[in-house]
């Protein structure tokens, strides 16, 4: 069952006169009980996609295309509507840890308010709760009463986590949640999430630059570049056969696969390129990339891919 | 934070010694000679030359000029600030009978200046680039660019002599306090203004309160506990040392207005030459000067817990 539909979004930043496409026909679900992996290069516009979805972008930006979550439309909710699936229905935990929690609030206070306004309850019932939500995450409640400068960084990707997680949402969507982490950190906080949302049959959106941490974690795997998605598939078969040049090349830049780096700069989102946007990096280019732009086909059951290379299934011989 | 504060005292010790160092040596090479300044100040213009010998001898100022300071430092030490070169008035119990007029005004002035830039600092951050946070803006802009004087002067033409509503002058009541007040209070809210909503804007920006919106709290939540209680971080830091711009405009003001504080006390001695006292009035500003910073940054301390633990 599908629980999110995101349907040709498109998210154009003004930035001073300059439009920025942060994303560009995006078509992506989230199904029940899945752990959908988006990965792409820095500033590909995961983020963006993450913020769109809870609604919290700047106000210089012009946004398209639906986002279906229980029949109804997200992006046309009202202020008030949203603040009742933001952390209740959809959860989040945003990039970077160390800017991302208050300096000036305990950490458990980050944690019981969030109780106290969205189930009514008194203080001591809330900081009751919140040690529990402590607890689970990893954490000794005894620090609840410390602030976020006295906890390292895998401690305060606890705390987001315990936010995120806090009431309990259907959809998780964590940005980045292993990045600066060293290796064993990294593979104890991976482990934690996975625990925690399949225990609860959450679904979750892993949002992650980090191929090893989405192939540990992720159903399956989206790939972005410059502001569109360019393949989806279940995560053992885009390991095993990438099927899109770009996620090729991306494999084949894992330290594991040999370090080879993509040759070429991402395009600015500013001049996105015409026809299919990695052309001018692609080794497979033919002359219809330069001019037309790939619709993204399903080439197989449950693998979508955007690229002349392939054509439909019912095309086929 | 008790290590903290010793070490901030100390600080304020090495200031306020350094303050009356330079103070001392301005004041001795300021044109004319001091001895007959006093003695026309107490004896009238016609002089002979006997009676000014007779004051530079009396009141130590044939002696090099380290000497006189380190003798008028000795007493200092001993709480003893002299006496006024021409009334013979104790200089610290003159400068306590007048401060309390200046430290109401400053209050006074503090909490309207408060009163005003907090909330219009806070609309203008959240309603950025509306007519409101324009006309907010412009407003303080004006504050701004208004001198102290010429802003009491209006007052003054306005309230007291065409409307005749309060008095133009004068200390005692709540009514005598309403313009200088005003007058020095606004002058100091324009700045506040504008720095509060730079704060604000600046502090929700910021990623965690993004998460604050993600977790779905309300905006008054958002904006009142979330991002208030950082944005308040430098305006602390400016509000105190705003305090030295209170009591240097309160010199203007009290000027102006015949308030009898410290700032007039001090223009009158600078008039009058009267080195004791002025000596007096400086270093009394001082202190209270530093020890306003220093309250102001234990408030910040606590306010901050990052600076609060480090400071253990
Ligand atoms: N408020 C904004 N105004 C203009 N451009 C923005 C804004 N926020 C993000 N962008 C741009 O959108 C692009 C995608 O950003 P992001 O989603 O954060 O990338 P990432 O894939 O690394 O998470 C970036 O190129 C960034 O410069
Ligand atoms: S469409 Fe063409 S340029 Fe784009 S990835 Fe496929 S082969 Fe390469
Ligand atoms: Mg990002």
């Amino acid at each position: 069952m599908t629980l999110l539909k995101i349907e040709d979004l498109g998210v154009y930043f003004n930035a001073r006169g300059r439009i920025v496409k942060a994303n560009n026909g995006v078509d992506l679900e989230i199904e029940e009980n899945e752990i959908l992996g988006l990965i792409g290069e820095t500033g590909c516009g995961k983020s963006i996609l993450g913020r769109a979805i809870i609604g919290l972008l700047s106000e210089n930006v012009e946004i398209k295309g639906k986002i279906i979550y229980r029949r109804e439309n997200l992006l046309t909710l009202s202020e008030d509507k949203m603040r009742q699936i933001r952390g209740k229905e959809i959860g989040m935990m945003l990039q970077n840890p160390s800017t991302s929690l208050n300096p000036v609030l305990t950490v458990g206070e980050q944690i019981a308010e969030v109780y106290r306004y969205h189930e009514g309850i008194g203080k001591e019932e809330a900081r009751k709760k919140a040690a529990e939500t402590f607890k689970l995450v990893g954490i000794d409640p005894e620090r609840m009463d410390e602030y976020p400068h006295q906890f390292s960084g895998g401690m305060k990707q606890r705390v987001m986590i315990a936010i995120g997680l806090a009431l309990n949402p259907r959809i998780l969507i964590a940005d980045e949640p292993t990045t600066g982490l060293d290796y064993s950190m990294k593979k104890k906080i991976v482990d934690l999430m996975s625990e925690l949302v399949r225990s609860r049959n959450m679904s979750m959106l892993l949002i992650t630059h980090d191929l090893e941490v989405a192939k540990r974690m992720c159903d399956r795997i989206a790939v972005m570049y410059a502001s569109e998605l360019l393949e989806i598939a279940p995560v053992e078969k885009i390991l095993s056969e990438p099927k899109h040049p770009y996620t090729q090349d991306l494999l084949d830049s894992l330290p594991r696969r040999g370090l080879k780096p993509i040759p070429g700069a991402s395009p600015s989102l500013t001049s996105l390129p015409a026809g299919c946007r990695f052309h001018p990096r692609c080794r497979y280019k033919s002359d219809e990339c330069s001019e037309k732009h790939p619709e993204m086909i399903e080439i197989e059951a449950k693998n979508h891919v955007r690229c002349f290379l392939y054509k439909n299934d019912e095309n086929k011989g | 934070m008790l290590k903290y504060i010793l070490k901030r005292l100390l600080l304020v010790f090495v200031v306020v010694l350094g303050v009356t160092v330079v103070t001392f040596s301005a004041m001795q090479s300021a044109p004319g000679d001091p001895a007959e300044m006093i003695a026309v100040a107490r004896y009238g213009e016609d002089l002979t030359q006997e009676e000014i010998e007779w004051v530079r001898v009396t009141e130590g100022l044939d002696a090099p000029v380290y000497i006189q300071y380190l003798g008028w430092l000795e007493h200092v030490l001993r709480l003893d600030l002299g006496k006024s070169l021409i009334t013979y008035e104790d200089v610290l119990e003159e400068i306590l009978t007048r401060f309390p007029a200046t430290l109401v005004l400053t209050i006074s002035s503090l909490i309207l200046s408060l009163l005003i830039a907090l909330p219009i600092g806070i609309i203008s951050a959240v309603r950025k680039n509306t007519i409101v946070d324009n006309a907010c803006m412009t407003g303080a802009l004006l504050g701004v660019s208004m001198p102290n004087f010429w802003l009491g002067l209006l007052l003054i033409w306005l309230f007291a002599l065409s409307l005749g509503l309060l008095p133009s002058f004068g200390y005692g009541s709540i009514k005598h306090l309403i313009l200088p007040t005003i007058t020095l209070g606004t002058s100091m809210a324009a700045i506040t203004t504008r720095l509060t909503r730079s704060s604000m804007l600046d502090v929700l920006n910021q990623d965690y309160i993004v998460t604050a919106k993600a977790k779905g709290l309300d905006e008054k939540t958002i904006l009142l506990k979330h991002a208030l209680k950082n944005a308040m971080l430098p305006v602390i830091t400016f509000v105190g040392l705003q305090l030295g711009f209170l009591l240097g405009g309160a010199v203007i003001v009290e000027t102006i207005f015949a308030w009898p504080g410290i700032g007039r006390l001090l223009v009158d001695s600078i008039y009058a030459r009267d080195f004791a006292l002025i000596q007096g009035c400086v270093l009394f500003i001082a202190v209270i000067f530093a020890l306003a910073n220093l309250a102001v940054d234990i408030l910040y301390a606590y306010l901050d817990p990052r600076i609060r633990y480090e400071k253990k």
